[in-house]
């Protein structure tokens, strides 16, 4: 490189590569989920995608899918080398082919966290103030299909040797994280599990359906108690095929990586949080979220009996 | 003139190629005795072979390193196209600010990652400017640390310490630091950019944000102290490529990871920067 800086007055940046990985790839191809509705969505694509382009020096092709499933797919087949999925999905991915999928990078936000938590919420005029407290009253669930909302505290709940299934009078799902709020507001529940994030059980949280509510003063925060918590529970990650070159995969990392800070303007016109960040993760940041997939599939297959 | 501009680039073009300017990557090591780029030496400490070898496998090419006499001078042969990569402070760097460029820093273990944090005052008072601002009371948003200790760092960076001000008012969130601003009873309000992007974006499109008639007099995010510099001339794949071995490296080769941070205080992790990360920029 000793002949760098004539160079560049030619208009010609120094590369570091030894050899070319590209040889015989034709293009990289990425999978995507979620509607094409969402404009913030579609531009994060096209930001991602021209970026990645601009970084790698080949096209990138999306391969959208309208569901999770359509991604997990994508990559468990090898028809793509990376997708952006939830925790969920690639420990789906995790059970179908192992370590020849890897997650290399999930956000960090402002605050420090890596994830989000579920969250126990009681009124504050009530007299629950523990789990423990919460024998024998009522619960509102979010989803059946929710991480936060129903499968990690349930998880969680069986770890601290409570049976979710007796240890409440009521359970039932308020069809979301909103209308769990309104339904425990209204005194429907005597607690309700929601999910919580920007911030951590010390310093308190400052994002999830009880402040974004509170932003709009349809509640107010004073008239809810956080009684217990559980997480963090792993954001989205990265995931690339491991069976694709090390260069590939080493460039998107650090081009991805590099985006919040090359770009700030693009980093928040994409919908990301200002002052969040990529982090490099591997297959044990999600393993937790892995053994539950896998307890469920275990239940479904009828050998832990269903929740 | 063109014709010969382009007639010498073509044959310094053909000379690197035909040297193989690309198959190296030189890095400044700061000892006591400075010399040519060289293979490192067979006495090298272990976590130093495995940082040289690791970076060797994941780039496919030579790594050399550079002995140079302290920052200043290898920020000198950085900025000459003598050496590819150094480590460099606020004073090394500035000099060759125009040329080089941050392309990583050090997380300490606990910390936050350097985000930015923003200043702002009623946009109808009469700050304009950081400066107007002493002797004022300046209102915090929260308990975190980034709430708290960081904007204060960002602002101690740019020659604004505590006692710059008259007062700072610690308000339990955001919300309340907007309030005490509103209220007269501050001046000024300081948060972090994730705050601040939650006060001022209300989730209701009908509600008029928050932040419409503030004036931000600062965004900025922490000086680093020490940060991972290269050439401007670098290729952007180059770039990319040593940011995303170095981002994992706690992960991968803990070795190499512990030597090549080894100037960062409980280094936890490789964060990408800004060019400018090593600037008290405005």
């Amino acid at each position: 490189m000793g002949l760098l800086a004539v160079l560049s007055g030619c208009g010609e940046k120094q590369k570091l590569v030894s050899g070319d990985w590209r040889n015989g790839i034709k293009e990289i191809r990425m999978a995507v989920s979620g509607s094409n509705d969402d404009p913030r969505l579609v531009k994060r694509r096209s930001a991602y995608q021209a970026r990645l382009s601009q970084a790698i020096g080949l096209p990138i092709k999306l391969y959208e899918s309208s569901d999770y499933n359509g991604v997990i797919q994508a990559m468990s087949s090898g028809q793509v080398d990376l997708a952006q999925m939830a925790g969920g999905g690639y420990a789906n991915v995790d059970a179908q082919i192992g370590k020849l999928a890897a997650p290399i990078l999930t956000l960090r936000q402002a605050e420090g966290e890596t994830g989000y938590y579920s969250a126990l919420v009681v009124r504050a005029d009530s007299p629950i103030r523990s789990l423990a407290d919460m024998k024998g009253h009522s619960l509102g669930y979010v989803d059946f299909n929710s991480t936060s909302g129903y499968l990690v505290p349930r998880a969680k709940f069986r770890e601290q040797g409570i049976d979710p299934d007796t240890y409440f009078s009521k359970t039932s799902f308020a069809g979301g994280h909103t209308q769990a709020v309104m339904a425990l507001a209204n005194g429907q529940f005597d607690a309700a599990i929601l999910q919580a994030s920007g911030g951590d059980p010390v310093h308190g949280f400052s994002r999830g359906a009880l402040q974004t509510m509170a932003r709009r003063k349809l509640v107010d925060l004073k008239d809810f108690r956080i009684i217990w918590t559980a997480g963090p529970i792993p954001s989205e990650a990265f995931v690339v095929r491991t069976d694709r070159p090390q260069p590939m995969i080493d460039t998107v990392r650090g081009a991805m990586g590099a985006l919040p800070y090359d770009e700030p303007d693009l980093w928040l016109e994409i919908g990301q949080l200002d002052g969040s960040a990529y982090t490099s993760v591997t297959r044990d940041h999600y393993k937790d979220i892995i053994a539950l997939r896998a307890a469920d599939i275990a239940q479904r297959r009828g050998q832990g009996g269903r929740p | 003139m063109r014709k010969l501009l382009l007639a010498a680039c073509a044959v310094l073009l053909v000379a690197a190629t035909a040297k193989g300017p690309s198959d190296t990557l030189r890095i400044a090591a700061i000892g006591p005795a400075a010399g040519p780029c060289a293979p490192l030496g067979a006495s090298a400490a272990p976590g130093e072979k495995a940082y040289y070898e690791h970076l060797a496998a994941r780039l496919g090419m030579k790594v050399l390193t550079c002995p140079v006499a302290d920052r200043a001078a290898a920020a000198k042969a950085l900025a000459a196209g003598e050496l590819d990569m150094a480590v460099l402070d606020p004073a090394s760097f500035t000099p060759i600010a125009s040329v080089t460029r941050s392309i990583l820093t050090v997380r300490p273990e606990g910390d936050l990652n350097r985000i930015p944090v923003i200043l702002a005052t009623p946009a109808a008072g009469p700050a304009k400017r950081l400066e107007d601002l002493r002797g004022k009371v300046l209102a915090f948003g929260g308990a975190t640390p980034a709430a708290r200790a960081l904007p204060q760092k960002v602002l101690s960076d740019r020659g604004f310490g505590a006692n710059v001000f008259a007062k700072r008012l610690d308000s339990a969130n955001a919300e309340g630091a907007l309030e005490a601003l509103n209220a007269g009873k501050a001046d000024a309000i300081v948060l972090h950019a994730a705050a601040w992007q939650r006060l001022c974006t209300p989730d209701d499109p009908k509600v008029k944000p928050p932040c419409d008639d503030l004036r931000i007099l600062l965004k900025a995010r922490p000086q680093a102290a020490l940060a991972i510099v290269v050439r401007k001339d670098i290729s952007d794949e180059t770039r990319y490529r040593l940011i995303g071995i170095h981002m994992p490296m706690h992960l991968e080769n803990r070795a190499a990871f512990a030597w090549a941070s080894s100037w960062a205080p409980k280094a936890a992790e490789f964060e990408p920067a800004e060019a400018l990360a090593l600037a008290a920029t405005r």
